[in-house]
């Protein structure tokens, strides 16, 4: 009885820690149909799908695929309708919006939605749009679900270039939508002249990053007159960020690509590197090596971040509070560690004593 | 007399200690970086960049030279960078009293070792120097925009007498460039970003990245694409404030 108990309780304990394993790093080869590795990603709140956007060669379009690494050892490459940039609606990502498409019968920003038998996931290029809004559809697009919002009555913001947004509800049942209804277009941040340079939507689409002058600022948006309130001055300017999901009273981060200067053999060299700024302590530390033209990162829901390693066609995963300040791994006895470089990607190793860092 | 001097000396030190970004004012080396940054002919216009690590910041200035840029990070013992089309130089300082550590000349940036057509600083001299005003128009096929809109800012560029200098990304293979750009119909020269003026004004890190320049003057940087009524008037804004630069 005592052994048995012993037994379960190590199974347990195994499992548990198990479990909650996560890899510091995790490196996954590009699958060879993205024959470009993609110019542009957008991550999945599980962490288990971006979107990749590849320019097409003599088409004169970026073609948009959902890249599965639900199964690292074999990511898989699913084709959609979409073309150029296509955004998902950031949040719970059930619907993707895309203002061009393959086969255009029309213009407009197109509502895909990701799962069910209609979906991008399960029926490729066949998949449906929900929705179809010919009014809004321009460059720079960005949406989030906002707060309150259903699956019943699904609601989300898409701001597009020059600060105009709409606020969409998606009234659905068990056939599917139902019915469709937006605000009128409004102009964002009223009370700022200018307009805002490739504005981004957070998470919950209540707060817009944006480039102003040599900075990268947020605002948060007062939905009721549009007025922003500047709420985060990052102080330089960056790539197009992705905030991290909302977890209060925290502020959260933001993740973009970066350019600095790196001493490489005594000389001093541009280099792109994946950053993280931590909007609570108003610090900036790197979490990518140098090498490989690191882009575009992507937050997942339990704080990971995804990007892409263009020169050496890697998707990477690293999560963060298991990196130094220069990136590199801590060597955290308690957690299992992953090493760098494909040979040894997909061995994870468990160490289980000790606890001292390095 | 006694009050000049105190003016005068006040007035000098509020010159000194124009020479660093105003976050590091303070800074135990300020003399000693202060001293090199005048001997490099820094332009004093500060602009921060990503923090290369924790606690360390990095900020760079033009200088009077186009083409040639100074960087200071602010690690303890700290660098300060002069960058120039054909050499960087190094100079690191430490100790207490900051004396220089090292100061070396080193191979320029590895991005301008490119040998093919380049957009270099020299021809943005020219252009800078010109009367007519020139748009430079930087691109990419990673930004599937800066292909399809290329044709407004060619436009909007001719609409307004400006002549329209498209420039690769400079990561980008010129070949590569070609083939997927090939299904927008652009005609244009494949001239690789070979620039270290419009790399430090960050013209490579978003596409497009336009700056419109001449008579001895580079915009801000114009980010994105812009419908054509929004370009047009971002281009009189520019031209007009060319033309107030007198020849």
């Amino acid at each position: 009885m005592k052994t048995s108990l012993y037994i379960l309780l190590s199974v347990v304990t195994f499992e548990s820690v198990y479990a909650a394993c996560v890899p510091a790093r995790r490196v996954v080869d590009a699958p060879d149909e993205l024959n470009d590795i993609g110019v542009y990603h957008r991550v999945h709140p599980s962490g288990n799908y971006v979107i990749a956007s590849r320019a097409m060669e003599g088409r004169g379009e970026n073609h948009v695929a959902v890249v599965d690494l639900t199964n690292p050892e074999q990511p898989r490459v699913i084709e959609t309708p979409m073309i150029d940039e296509t955004y998902p609606i950031e949040g719970r990502w059930k619907y993707l919006a895309s203002p061009r498409n393959r086969e255009e019968t029309g213009s407009g920003m197109r509502y895909y939605p990701f799962e069910g038998a209609t979906g991008v996931l399960e029926a490729g290029r066949e998949a449906n749009y929900v929705m179809n809004d010919a009014d809004h559809d321009q460059w720079y697009h960005s949406s989030a679900e906002l707060p309150g919002s259903t699956d019943q009555n699904f609601q989300f913001r898409t701001m597009l270039y020059g600060n105009r947004y709409r606020d969409y509800t998606l009234t659905t049942n068990s056939q599917g939508v139902v019915s469709t209804n937006h605000t009128e277009t409004r102009n964002a941040c009223t009370n700022l002249t200018g307009h805002l340079s490739s504005p981004i939507l957070s998470k919950d689409g209540t707060e817009v990053a944006a480039n102003v002058g040599s900075s990268t600022v947020i605002y948060r948006i007062n939905s009721a007159d549009s007025t922003c309130e500047l709420v985060d001055d990052v102080g330089f300017y960056t790539s197009k960020v992705s905030f991290s999901y909302p977890n209060p009273p925290s502020k959260g981060q933001i993740a973009f690509q970066g350019s600095h200067t790196v001493m490489v053999d005594g000389i001093p060299q541009p280099m792109t590197g994946i950053f993280i700024y931590d909007r609570d302590t108003r610090t900036t530390r790197k979490i990518s090596g140098d090498s490989g033209n690191p882009s575009y990162p992507g937050f997942t829901k339990d704080g990971r971040v995804i990007y892409m390693d263009r020169e050496n066609r890697k998707i990477i995963t690293v999560d963060p509070t298991q990196l130094n300040t220069d990136g590199s791994v801590i060597r955290n006895p308690r957690t299992c560690i992953q090493s760098e470089g494909s040979a040894d990607n997909r061995r994870v190793r468990r160490q289980n004593s000790g606890s001292s860092r390095q | 007399m006694k009050a000049k001097f105190l003016l005068f000396a006040a007035f000098l030190s509020v010159e000194a200690w124009a020479y660093l970004p105003e976050e590091i004012v303070t800074h135990k080396c300020r003399k000693v970086l202060e001293k090199t940054l005048k001997k490099n002919a820094s332009k004093d216009n500060w602009v921060r960049t990503v923090d290369p690590q924790k606690d360390v910041q990095a900020f760079r200035s033009p200088t009077e030279n186009l083409g040639t840029w100074v960087e200071i990070q602010t690690f303890e013992n700290p660098y300060l960078f002069v960058f120039s089309p054909d050499k960087s130089h190094v100079y690191k300082f430490s100790g207490k009293d900051c004396s220089v550590l090292t100061s070396t000349d080193t191979k320029a940036m590895n991005f301008l070792n490119y040998k093919g057509d380049g957009f270099t600083d020299l021809k943005l001299k020219e252009l800078v120097k010109a009367d007519k005003p020139s748009m430079i128009y930087i691109w990419s096929p990673d930004m599937v925009y800066s292909m399809s809109e290329m044709s407004v800012f060619k436009q909007v560029a001719k609409e307004q007498g400006l002549q329209f200098v498209p420039v690769l990304d400079m990561s980008q293979s010129p070949e590569e460039a070609k083939k997927l750009s090939s299904g927008h119909g652009l005609n244009i020269p494949m001239t690789k970003l070979q620039s270290v003026e419009l790399y430090m004004r960050e013209g490579n890190l978003h596409f497009p990245t336009t700056f419109i320049v001449g008579r001895n003057r580079i915009s801000d940087r114009v980010f994105g694409v812009l419908t054509p009524q929004l370009l047009t008037e971002r281009v009189l804004e520019e031209v007009a404030a060319i033309n107030r630069v007198e020849k």
